[in-house]
């Protein structure tokens, strides 16, 4: 894609939305500089078969819903956000791909050589992520990974989900204490980094 | 984040939160597959976007001299009204499938037949088709290839204002072009071919793509079993979506076969314009189908190669 006769790269987000309201074909800008990222985001959720439907819906949405884009540069919080609702409506399933996964420490996504390999990573800490997201709220899943996979800010949880950012901060925390719980062997890591000593 | 630190080691007691940005960090980027097919679907909204804007019979029911009402409504003909939503949650089964069902097949052709009712005040040419106070229009025809560029043809049958309404007052208007281009042309007896201004043609409507929005979106609801001209449909709600500052607000219901998910037919709500007239526009689909994409076919969507010695 790319009709980028239409602007310079130099354009943000925010501006080339504001032009695709008046050239639609713009908004394929977003398309090409966003697509990837949304998909991985997508597909480190639930699995590379719908991520490919849904983050397809993720930019024809956000194409129809430009109008009311409130981002004030980047809008991947905005896409993101996007993406999360279209993930709210199967999100019994991811819950019950993340317990089996948790349970048998196999990810399905994930092409092992042979069991022996799926019997390792059983033992290792993405396992053990899984069945903690497993535990969580939806809402606190959410704002979770999008702090973690999407890596976004609070305020940008906050902008992405619609809410405020003391509801962010308080699903962040529950989703701390989960955690904790699932991961409670993991909570320490030791650098054996010699020499670093701030107080000289 | 929690740090401490030692003379001996640097310990750092990191946030649990952290450790999930390495859950399932080894995933591999979309396939140039996904990507396409992405890519096709937003052009396909930015498509339907193009046609709701300048829905088709319109302008040239206007020109006619036909007080059309609802100016918005006939706007949104295409663009509205028909695609609701609705919680999934109320209907998951039915809605989910008729999503999937109604997947455009890639490497057809699109080929539609539809009537028409617009609501009128100056009722020249009235007729009982879809009930007092509607014109009715069509059947109309379209072509659209599903592949680029996307060639689409539309023929429009209309009676003029002359305040006949028998056969002679049936006019039709031909309409082509690419969607991915933008190119519009208006076919004009004898040979010519009408080079029409950018985003102003006449073209197909696109309810399918609408209603598949309308569910994904979860502004789509199922509201059961009806009987319409006869025979059995699902009724599908769309709520009110305003698809641009300026369009109006608007709502209405799409029906489908409860079997095969085929589009049967689409209602908007009454919608009044600025001047305080009142009206509704509602479609029926005598055919909805996806030809294979022959030689024959995919001329059928092309304007030239129906008028091959035509020129601009």
């Amino acid at each position: 894609m790319g009709h980028g006769k239409v602007m310079e790269s130099v354009a943000s987000d925010a501006e080339v939305v504001e032009i695709s309201l008046r050239e639609p074909a713009a908004f394929e800008q977003i398309f090409d500089r966003h697509f990837d990222v949304i998909h991985r985001y997508i597909h480190r959720r639930v699995g590379p078969d719908l991520a490919d439907d849904l983050a397809a819906e993720t930019f024809a949405l956000a194409f129809e819903r430009r109008a009311s884009c409130r981002a004030g540069g980047s809008v991947l919080p905005w896409l993101f956000g996007i993406a999360t609702n279209l993930l709210r409506r199967g999100w019994r399933a991811e819950r019950r791909e993340l317990r089996a996964y948790g349970r048998s420490g196999v990810d399905q996504w994930v092409g092992y050589e042979d069991e022996a390999a799926a019997r390792i990573d059983g033992a290792s800490l993405g396992a053990r992520l899984a069945a903690a997201l497993a535990e969580m709220r939806p809402r606190e899943r959410d704002a979770l990974l999008l702090y973690a996979l999407a890596e976004l800010s609070y305020e940008e949880i906050a902008f992405a989900l619609d809410v405020p950012l003391g509801t962010v901060s308080t699903w962040l925390h529950r989703a701390r204490r989960c955690a904790q719980s699932e991961l409670a062997e993991d909570g320490d890591v030791v650098l054996t980094t010699e020499g670093v000593d701030p107080s000289g | 984040m929690e740090t401490s630190f030692s003379r001996q080691k640097e310990l750092i007691r990191v946030d649990e939160l952290d450790h999930f940005r390495h859950f399932r960090a080894g995933v591999p980027t979309a396939s140039e597959a996904a990507r396409q097919r992405a890519s096709v679907r937003l052009r396909s909204a930015i498509a339907a976007e193009r046609t709701r804007g300048t829905s088709s019979g319109l302008r040239a029911f206007g020109r006619r001299g036909y007080m059309v009402v609802a100016c918005a409504a006939l706007v949104g003909v295409s663009a509205i009204a028909l695609f609701v939503s609705a919680p999934w949650k109320a209907s998951p089964g039915f809605l989910e499938r008729a999503h999937a069902a109604l997947a455009p097949p890639a490497g057809t052709v699109l080929h539609m037949k539809w009537e028409e009712g617009v609501g009128a005040i100056d009722r020249t040419c009235v007729f009982t088709r879809f009930g007092p106070g509607m014109v009715s229009r069509g059947p109309h025809e379209a072509w659209v290839d599903q592949e680029p560029p996307h060639n689409w043809r539309l023929v429009l049958t209309w009676v003029d204002g002359s305040g006949e309404c028998g056969p002679d007052a049936v006019k039709r208007d031909e309409w082509g072009g690419e969607l991915d281009s933008g190119e519009e042309f208006l076919f004009v007896p004898p040979d010519q071919l009408a080079v029409w201004p950018l985003g102003k043609a006449n073209k197909p409507p696109d309810p399918v793509t609408e209603l598949r929005d309308a569910i994904s979106a979860g502004r789509a609801h199922l509201e059961g079993k009806m009987q319409l001209d006869g025979r059995t449909v699902e009724r599908i709600r769309i709520e009110p979506v305003r698809r641009c500052p300026t369009c109006p607000l608007t709502s209405g219901y799409v029906y489908v076969d409860p079997e095969t998910f085929h589009l049967v037919g689409t209602d908007s709500l009454p919608v009044t314009d600025q001047a305080g007239r009142t009206g509704k526009h509602v479609r029926r689909y005598l055919t909805y189908e996806y030809l294979p994409r022959t030689p024959s076919n995919i001329a059928l969507a092309d304007i030239r190669a129906q008028h091959p010695h035509a020129r601009p």
